[in-house]
């Protein structure tokens, strides 16, 4: 497991309890498969890319448009 | 009518809009079931890597969708090349494509509406580039 997925996993701590302990080991696969894929595309930059999108998307998701928008009905 | 896991007997009109989420995973899993990384996959590409859906909002969403009964979890592995004990394939139920084609539907008379007042540059048929 690279560097990249050890902090991801770590990461995972902000999502619920309840939501992370039934999708958790899926979110670590889907990472793994991105970091590959973005290592294979572009190396370090490809990562750095990776990251990026995956902080921005957390944001987005922490601020209400992840799991409170899918959750509202 | 669709009982969700939930219990509730939700009718399909309950479930529109649908959020662009939620719309693109069930396109994706319209003609087959694919597993997590195979649903984000799917939408890069048909959507020329305009869209891409973050492990959360994914996950998130089919929470949400199973619980709603749009889609269920398959028991058969369909792609052994990537397969892992932690991976899930989904598919789209019956209900699921109701739901997806209502919503067509719908985006369908609002782009119509959008042609008639002359808001999009195509005039034919076909939709501009990027609809």
């Amino acid at each position: 497991m690279s560097r990249s997925e050890r902090v991801y996993r770590v990461l995972l701590k902000v999502y619920p309890g309840e939501f992370r302990r039934e999708y958790g080991p899926q979110m670590e696969q889907v990472f793994g498969d991105l970091y590959r894929e973005a290592y294979e595309r572009g190396g370090r930059r490809g990562i750095a890319l990776l990251w990026a999108l995956t902080i921005w998307q957390g944001r987005r998701w922490r601020r209400g448009s992840g799991l409170a928008q899918t959750m509202r009905r | 009518m669709e009982k969700g896991h939930v219990g509730r007997v939700r009718e399909v009109r309950d479930l529109l809009p649908l959020t662009p989420a939620v719309l693109h995973i069930l396109l994706a899993l319209a003609d087959k079931e694919r597993h997590g990384y195979g649903i984000m996959r799917e939408v890069e590409g048909r959507t020329g890597g305009q869209t891409r859906l973050g492990p959360g909002t994914l996950y998130g969403s089919i929470k949400r969708m199973l619980a709603d009964g749009l889609i269920e979890e398959s028991d058969e592995r369909p792609d052994p090349a990537m397969d892992d004990q932690r991976r899930r394939y989904y598919r789209i139920t019956d209900f699921g494509m109701r739901v997806a084609g209502a919503e067509a539907e719908r985006l369908s008379g609002l782009l119509e509406t959008a042609r008639a007042r002359k808001l999009l540059r195509g005039r034919g048929p076909s939709l501009p580039e990027g609809v």
